[in-house]
């Protein structure tokens, strides 16, 4: 079992005074089958009181309402999580014609919709792709989701300077880089296109261990593999997810997952910063 | 009747005149109106029929349209003195074929996004709702308050030639017209003061209480006396005057999604006596504007977070998000097998048959008989972007065709079902002319209460010929009774 002690740190500073505003903050770590959550802590500027309100997928989020006028939001989230060994490489085996007849089946097809949908940053046409990103039925789903994984972080350029929020699967195909979530979307899209449900995640990664993109929040995915259940893969790392990865919480894309969401009665520009660090005790 | 007024009409002999009998004899139901109107000359009825108008510009009540009018200049709603009439017994059976529908439109939003099995059982396929625009993914693994999801359906109706009334298509986002209904009898009731009580007339003027009822009776768990408000885009939109005049004559505030906000999981509208909770929203804007947390993010006409609350059942929508997705014209063609599925009965209300694109044979069938039939895309409503073959150029099939094509499952088709027409006073010609008419119900529903509208807005298409009776598309009405004759 490792301890990790999370911090996020956001400073938003504005052009015009705020009149009014919601915030929305999903940074807390979630408790699941492999993490514990133990306690956390938030410090905000303006002395407002947050609430903790469940998203559409019943994740925490860390809100607050200001209703008077500010001109900068400084907010702190320090958190301390438990997280399980997890071994990775404990598979059960299924046959390949079971694998497949689950997937073949409506009510897979109903039951998972949700992650199945594709989404305008989840969606991509496989023809357009090279061959292997389409699955053979003689393929299993863990070969190929592994292939997968390691194709994207073989041939994808991991470069911060994209600006990530206007990338689509296809651009990130075609510029053969991005960020961990242009990763992790064009992951999905892939797998939502072969009939694979997948799900984004936020999180966060220990850091210290030359992981990429471990200074900001991160993002991987899981895959619910027929008979196995959900998996998490981390194609900007070709690793699957182990102690290492802090789970916040999951979606259909990005979009279900910012960090941070605003609604503000103000005009002009607005500057936003951020920091995240993650420790092991 | 004055010899002058009815000087020229002409009965359509291949249609249905609701008034008349093909042989030019009066239907028994407007027998007695018309021994009535006889004792006015042509010049009194004019007279009468404007003054009439005039009260519903001195009261307010007009709408915009944005189609040829971009700065959305305000009318009134074309009127006239003359009555539809329904027989109380016609009447009784449209009633019970309405609850039947909008009770298995329920049920099935209460499917789709829960258990979904009429998806897994393949009587509705799954692929025609997930790839739904209007599938909302915030509704999906919950139930409204009262287990309610359209608590207010406009279904349009039509009367056919053979005498029958058919379901044209529903409406169960945010169907508008109901204040016309309220207000063209006011008018009407002053003229015809006489008729009303001796044909037995059903009153409208229930609905507000009935509205009121219903918004009461899905009020969040745990809450008595609710506290409810309607919810406006603002002045700017077409529907303001109804969205005002419901308001009022409900005895609720009408509010801007600015005037409200949410805090600790529960939504609260802003007084000069400081916040005030509220419990049941009669929300007048689209679902994408709700909440631009979730949303629009551009949009500032809904509320901050809203959504949330709604999931955690702090706060009734009124209709639920997310209906969009069972009154799509796709849909519409599966009512047959979904009321069945849920109710085990035959639909009371027929639908008019609709070729559906995305079917290959079907599409084949509209591509080749374009010119007979009407073509709509799936997910618009008042009446925008409704292509008639037979009114339609060879270029402008054409270019139809093209667009079927290339997104099928946008596209449905239906033959060109001739609306009856119905005598309606022309002030251009100062008499009589047939023309184009559908009717618009309301239907509510709250938790165990039904209550259906007696009559309803009847639509006049104004152009002669026209099949098109959206007021956003220059139609205007007429007062519908229900009455003992």
């Amino acid at each position: 079992m490792s301890i990790y002690q999370v911090s996020y740190q956001t400073t938003n500073s504005y052009e015009h005074l705020v009149k009014e505003a919601l915030f929305s903050l999903l940074v807390l770590p979630v408790a699941d089958d492999c993490q514990s959550f133990v306690s956390y802590s938030v410090d905000c500027n303006l002395q407002r009181q947050h609430y903790l309100q469940p998203n559409l997928y019943g994740f925490d989020q860390l809100m607050f309402r200001v209703d008077h006028s500010f001109d900068q939001l400084s907010i702190i989230v320090n958190s301390t999580v438990e997280v399980a060994e997890i071994n990775p490489f404990d598979f059960e085996k299924q046959s390949l014609t079971d694998e497949n007849a689950m997937m073949e089946s409506l009510d897979f097809k109903v039951t998972y919709q949700p992650f199945l949908f594709q989404s305008q940053s989840t969606r991509i046409n496989l023809s357009r792709l090279s061959p292997e990103m389409t699955k053979s039925v003689s393929v299993k789903c863990v070969d190929f989701l592994q292939f997968l994984n390691a194709y994207i972080y073989k041939n994808f350029k991991f470069d911060d300077d994209v600006n990530s929020l206007l990338n689509t699967p296809k651009s990130t195909w075609e510029k053969k880089q991005g960020v961990c979530q242009d990763f992790a979307q064009f992951f999905i899209a892939v797998c939502r296109a072969n009939n694979i449900p997948a799900r984004y995640v936020s999180g966060y990664l220990n850091q210290g261990e030359g992981h990429i993109g471990s200074a900001m929040l991160h993002a991987w995915v899981e895959v619910f593999i027929p008979g196995l259940g959900w998996q998490g893969y981390d194609p900007t790392n070709n690793l699957l997810r182990d102690s290492h990865y802090i789970k916040v919480c999951h979606g259909v894309d990005y979009e279900d997952c910012s960090p941070i969401k605003g609604i503000l009665n103000t005009q002009g520009d607005n500057f936003t910063e951020y920091k995240v660090e993650v420790t092991q005790q | 009747m004055n010899e002058n007024i009815l000087r020229s009409y002409d009965i359509e002999r291949h249609l249905l005149d609701e008034v008349f009998e093909h042989g030019g004899d009066i239907r028994k139901p407007y027998q007695r109106l018309f021994e009535y109107f006889n004792k006015y000359s042509a010049e009194d009825f004019k007279r009468v029929n404007e003054a009439t108008k005039l009260s519903f510009l001195m009261q307010g009540i007009t709408f915009a349209t944005y189609a040829e009018n971009p700065k959305g200049t305000e009318r009134i709603f074309p009127f006239d003195l003359m009555p539809r009439v329904i027989t109380a017994k016609e009447w009784e059976r449209l009633e019970e074929g309405l609850i039947q529908r909008n009770v298995a439109i329920n049920l099935f939003l209460k499917d789709i996004y829960n258990d979904k099995k009429i998806l897994r059982d393949k009587v509705v396929p799954a692929e025609l709702i997930f790839s739904s625009a209007n599938y909302n993914k915030y509704m999906v693994d919950f139930e409204p308050p009262g287990g309610v999801y359209n608590h207010i359906s406009g279904t349009d109706l039509i009367k056919h030639s053979d005498g029958n009334f058919y379901v044209l298509e529903d409406n169960v986002r945010c169907p508008s017209g109901v204040s016309y209904v309220l207000s063209n009898r006011d008018a009407l009731k002053k003229a015809l003061s006489v008729l009303f009580k001796e044909l037995k007339v059903g009153t409208v003027f229930d609905y507000p209480a009935a509205l009121a009822t219903c918004m009461h009776s899905v009020a969040p768990d745990g809450v008595d006396a609710a506290t409810c408000a309607v919810l406006t885009p603002g002045i700017y939109n077409s529907a303001y005057y109804e969205h005002s005049f419901l308001a009022q004559s409900m005895g609720l505030e009408l509010v801007e999604g600015r005037d409200l906000f949410v805090d600790k999981g529960f939504l609260y509208m802003k007084t000069i006596y400081g916040k005030k909770k509220l419990d049941v929203l009669y929300r007048r804007i689209d679902d994408e504007f709700l909440d631009p947390m979730v949303f629009n993010p551009n949009s500032m006409l809904g509320v901050p977070g809203l959504m949330d609350v709604y999931r955690q059942g702090n706060v009734s929508l009124i209709n639920a998000p997310g209906t969009g997705a069972s009154d799509d014209k796709a849909v519409y063609s599966y009512m047959p097998e979904i009321i069945k599925y849920y109710l085990g009965e035959d639909a009371i209300l027929q639908n008019v048959h609709t070729y559906q694109c995305e079917k290959p044979a079907e599409m084949d069938h509209v591509l080749n008989h374009i010119e007979e039939l009407v073509v709509k895309p799936v997910d618009q409503s008042g009446g925008y972007g409704i292509f008639v073959g037979n009114c339609a150029s060879k270029t402008e099939c054409d270019e139809m065709r093209a667009k079927i094509k290339s997104d099928p499952r946008e596209y449905v088709a239906q033959p060109i079902m001739n609306l009856s027409s119905h005598s309606t006073y022309i002030d251009e010609t100062s008499q009589f002319e047939p023309r184009h008419v559908d009717l618009r119900t309301f239907t509510l529903m709250g938790k165990d209460y039904q209550f259906v509208l007696k009559g309803g807005l009847t639509r006049v298409a104004l152009k002669r010929g026209s099949l098109i009776v959206n007021s956003s598309q220059g139609g205007g009405a007429k007062d519908t009774w229900v009455a003992e004759v």
